[in-house]
Formats: C-alpha cells, structure tokens, sequence
C-alpha cells in the first residue's frame, strides 16, 4: 500500500509538470492552442493507458495467488529482465549492448529522480511510449483523419504485448524511434480511405484487449 | 474616494486576520481548560514561544549564530527573521525577543492577507476572494503564522511577491524575492513563476519582443541574493559555503533529499508504525500531497493564471522532496496557488463547504496544538 501511495504521488507530479510544460508551449507560442490540446488529450490517455497496464497487472496476479490487495506493486516494477539491470545499473555494472540506450536513458532519469532507477525506468518507459502514441496519432491523422485516428491509435494500445510499452523494456524507446522514422517519410505515401464499421471496431477492441490481458498475466505469473 | 474605500477594506482584512488569530486562539484555550482547568493564559504565550523551532530563532535573535560548540547547527535557520526580532526587541521593545517575534508574524500575516485579496481581486469577483482569504485565515495549520515561527513573514514576502509579479513590477519583486529567499530557501522559487510572467509577456508582443526590454527586468537576478548571502553567512561563520547541509543531515533533523514516491512511501510506513502520530504528521501530508496536486490540476482546467500554477507546483514539489518531512503540513500553508484556486470554484456551496471544513480542522488542530501534542 505505501508502494501504491508513493508511486501514485510520483505519477501525479509528472502528470502535472506534462500538463505545465505543455500549457508553456502553447503561452509562449510554440504550439497553437488547438494543437495543445489534442496532444494534451492523447497524452492523457496514453498515461491512463499505462496506469490500467500497470494496475491490471498487479489485480490479476492477486487473484492468481488468492491476496486481496488490488496492486502487487512488487511484481510489476520487479518484471522482465530489464528491471533487473537496472537494480544492476544501480551498483554501475550493469549494461547490454541490446539496450545500452534504453538504460542510459533510464539511467539518467534515475540519476534525476534520486537514484530511484526503477520508477525511473517506469518513467522512462512512459515518456517514449507517450512520445509514440502523439507521433502515431499525427500520423495516422494525416492518413485517415482525425475520428480514424483516435480509433486506431486505441486499437495498437490494446494489441497483444503493448503493456509492454510501459514496463522496464526497451520496446516503447524502439517503437518511438520507429515511428519518427516512419513519419518522417510519410508525406510520400498516399492517403487511404478505409472504413471501420462500429460493430467490427468494438469487436476489435474486445478479442484485441482479451489477448493483451492474457498475456500480461500470464507474463506477471512467469516474471514472478 | 474609490482609493479611500479600498483602503479601508484592505485595513479591516488587516485587523481581521489578528482579530480571527485571537479568537480561533481564544476558543482553542477554552475547549483545552474545559480539559485542564488548571491551564493559565499563559499557556498560550509558552506554546507560541517555545514550540517547535521558536526557541531556536530566539536564540539566535539574541545570541546571534554561532561558529562552534553545541548550537553551531542553528545555522540550518535562515537570518530574516531572527534579525527582525533583534532590531525590533533591541530599538523598541526593551529587549522582549518573544514579544517581537510574536508582533512581527502577527503583522505579517496581517499584511499576507492582504496582498492575497489584492491578488484575487486582480482577476476575480469579490465573494469568492473574500472566501478565500477566509480560507487562508483558517487553514488548519494557521497556528503557525501566530507564534515566534518563520510562516507569517515568508507569507507575506511571498504573497506580496506574486501580487507584484502579477502587476509586472519588476523591481519589487526582485526586492522581495531576494528578502524570502533570506527567510527560507523556498523563496528562491518564486523567480520560477517571475521568469515565466516575464517571458510569456515577451512572447506576447511578438517579434518586437527586444524591444520591450528594460533595466528593470534585470532585477529580477535579485531574487537569489538573499539566498547567496545566506551562503556566505555559512562561509563566514563556519568556513564552509554549505555547512547548513551537513547539520541537516545530522541530528535531529536528518534531512535528505529523495524522490517524492521514496518520501511518501515512508511516510505511510510511519503512519502504520506511530499510528497517533499518523494523524498529526504522516496522514495529513500525505493528503495534502494529493489535495494540492488535484487543486492544482483543477486549476489548470480552470484557467488559472499558468505562472502561478507553475509556482505551486514547483513548490509542492520541493517541500515533498525532503526526506524526513514531518512538517509538510505547515509548509503546504505557504502554497498560495491553492487558496487562488479555491477562488475559480464557481459553486458557491462548494467553496461554503470547504471553508467549513477548513475552520473545523482548523479549531481541532489549533487544540491539539495547546496540548502539546506533535503538530509540527
């Protein structure tokens, strides 16, 4: 519970510096106001995304091994291979060449987060991953415009694996790299009309956050 | 005629913030004999002048601060308010440090309410200003602000401050930074909300931005100085620029700095282990922490002014970044922003509610406080 509570309260002040960071660009007219919000909008979601992973995580593994707690705290920050580094990256030996980046990254943010290096992974993990999700939707915006957008920027966070976008792995740094890569070539490709009717959207979403809840769980259970 | 009027409002919010001090005060004193019929009134002179750190700034309003031997870690306190003690007791008061310590944070406080109202007023309606200075006045912690502690000054400095900020004016901000950041350490963040106010003025005027430069601007670099000459005063004294540190980390304060998920972590560890003193410290700041951060947000749902959304939440954060917090829920006090959100609550049962709810706490803890109990 104290993990949850102080967690929690690490999340909520780097909601609130998003949000004034964000608010500081539109002032001093880096971006207009319209833009502000949508990315304000989509971060949003993407961090509540990330959250409900989180949380979801620690629910199902409580049931698995019959606790009554909603948040095993210790079982989602402790996951992967990756988390483990980073206690390693802790002592300063830890480095891989595989992702040497990614804890360089997080290795700096531990270092301004005082030393907590596994919520600052966590963070990490959340900035690339939000950083994606934004390009992403711009992206797709530009392809299928703005409903078509939301709608499938929704569909690729519920796909199978996208939890891990925001746990101690690399994934989300890689997925960010690609997609300004993507993006940046973009303009060469032709706009698509394609059409998604509601009924096969929500039945998309349905099997698509199944699978992912599947897997997250029985991930918890093996990482355990 | 319209100057003579607001002047004269602004003198009975003066008057009124000593006169609700002495009846929040006075009320406390009676529920507490109701207890201890033996209590005298000058039980409430004792726990204004020896609680918490008020011996220590005496201390060094008489003594001044000391290069070695058992009190040479008083240098963790800031000069301000131990210097204002001494001249007011030693030119005025026959040498009564209690007295002046007493009569400064009164004044102070007094004059913090006012600026306050004159920085709502700036952008909102009367009633819900007045709510708010109300809500200031019985924040649960107000106790603070009434004794020898460093609260009623730094209140006002930085209150003053955000008003002037607000105003542009440049100078008096710089002035007044520099003195908060002489009282405490968290009067160095308010060049935070200053610097932002200044560049989003710039940015507004577009590409004529150099234009609207001046000398005065440049006054703001002020605002650090008083935290510089701090610096220097722990150079002087004990030959190391930052030997405050080294006596908050040792005994009895054991300062650190650590991330706020570590900080609140612990605190809920030492809820769970002192479960009375849970009430007193450890619950509270860590309802506060979410109280702030969500008024915060709110605020910036409401379109409150970004400089000043800026500065509560760089001051919350600084004050939840301390290791061996025990006194966040004073600190928090000092966090204007959420009394200046307070006043973007259009609901007006809303507001009523809060203030209630505000002026209970407010008794309760003001009891507690006569008590001897561990309200820090």
């Amino acid at each position: 519970m104290g993990k949850t509570i102080g967690e929690s309260a690490g999340f909520a002040m780097l909601l609130l510096i998003w949000i004034l960071f964000l608010n500081m660009l539109k002032e001093i007219k880096l971006i207009s106001p319209e833009r502000m919000m949508l990315i304000r909008k989509i971060s949003l979601f993407l961090f509540g995304a990330g959250i409900f992973y989180l949380v979801l995580g620690g629910f199902f593994y409580n049931i698995s091994v019959g606790q009554s707690g909603i948040f095993q705290y210790d079982v989602v920050w402790g996951y992967g291979s990756y988390a483990q580094m980073m206690s390693k990256v802790e002592q300063g030996t830890g480095n891989g060449l595989f992702s040497m980046i990614y804890l360089l990254a997080a290795r700096a943010a531990g270092t301004l987060f005082f030393k907590q290096y596994i919520s600052a992974a966590i963070y990490t993990s959340f900035f690339f991953a939000i950083a994606f999700g934004v390009r992403l939707y711009f992206l797709f915006e530009n392809h299928f415009g703005s409903q078509r957008g939301k709608k499938l920027l929704l569909l690729v966070f519920v796909c199978p694996f996208s939890y891990k976008l925001f746990l101690p792995s690399p994934a989300s740094m890689i997925c960010c790299l690609l997609i300004f890569a993507v993006s940046s070539i973009h303009m060469k490709l032709p706009k698509i009309q394609i059409k998604i009717s509601c009924w096969s959207y929500q039945f998309l979403l349905v099997i698509l956050t199944s699978v992912n809840i599947m897997l997250y769980y029985k991930e918890m259970l093996l990482g355990k | 005629m319209e100057k003579l009027k607001t002047y004269q409002k602004e003198l009975m919010i003066f008057l009124l913030a000593i006169f609700l001090h002495a009846l929040i005060m006075g009320i406390a004193f009676i529920a507490y004999r109701a207890q201890n019929p033996d209590a005298g009134y000058a039980l409430i002179w004792e726990r204004m002048t020896t609680a918490g750190d008020a011996p220590h700034y005496l201390f060094l309003a008489k003594e001044g601060y000391q290069s070695s031997g058992e009190k040479e870690n008083l240098i963790v306190f800031y000069p301000l308010y131990p210097m204002m003690i001494r001249i007011l007791a030693r030119c005025f008061l026959f040498q009564n440090y209690e007295l002046a310590g007493i009569i400064i944070s009164q004044l102070s406080t007094g004059a913090a309410a006012v600026f306050l109202y004159r920085l709502l007023r700036l952008d909102y309606k009367e009633e819900p200003s007045a709510d708010a200075v109300f809500l200031f006045l019985t924040y649960p912690f107000m106790m603070f602000t009434m004794g020898v502690f460093t609260e009623g000054i730094f209140l006002a400095l930085s209150i003053a401050a955000l008003y002037f900020i607000r105003k542009h004016a440049w100078v008096k901000v710089g002035i007044l930074g520099m003195l908060a950041s002489l009282c405490r350490i968290q009067g160095v963040l308010l060049l935070v909300p200053a610097a932002y106010e200044l560049i989003v003025m710039l940015a507004e005027k577009g590409p004529e931005w150099k234009q609207f430069l001046n000398r005065r601007q440049w006054m703001l670099l002020l605002m650090p100085v008083g935290f510089f000459a701090y610096l220097i005063l722990n150079f002087i004294k004990q030959g190391d620029c930052f030997s405050f540190m080294k006596h908050q980390s040792a005994p009895p304060w054991y300062q650190s700095i650590q991330w706020i998920n570590a900080n609140l972590t612990k605190d809920y560890g030492m809820a769970m282990e002192y479960r009375v003193l849970g009430y007193f410290i450890y619950w509270v700041q860590i309802l506060l922490f979410f109280i702030a951060i969500f008024t915060l947000l709110y605020g910036v749902r409401k379109k409150v002014r970004t400089s000043i959304i800026v500065y509560g939440g760089i001051y919350t954060c600084f004050c939840y970044l301390s290791g061996w917090l025990i006194s966040g829920a004073r600190y928090m006090l000092s966090c204007i922003p959420l009394f200046i959100v307070y006043t973007a609550i259009d609901n007006k049962f809303t507001r009523k509610i809060i203030l209630t709810l505000s002026a209970a706490l407010c008794m309760l803890y003001t009891i507690l406080f006569l008590q001897g109990q561990a309200i820090m």
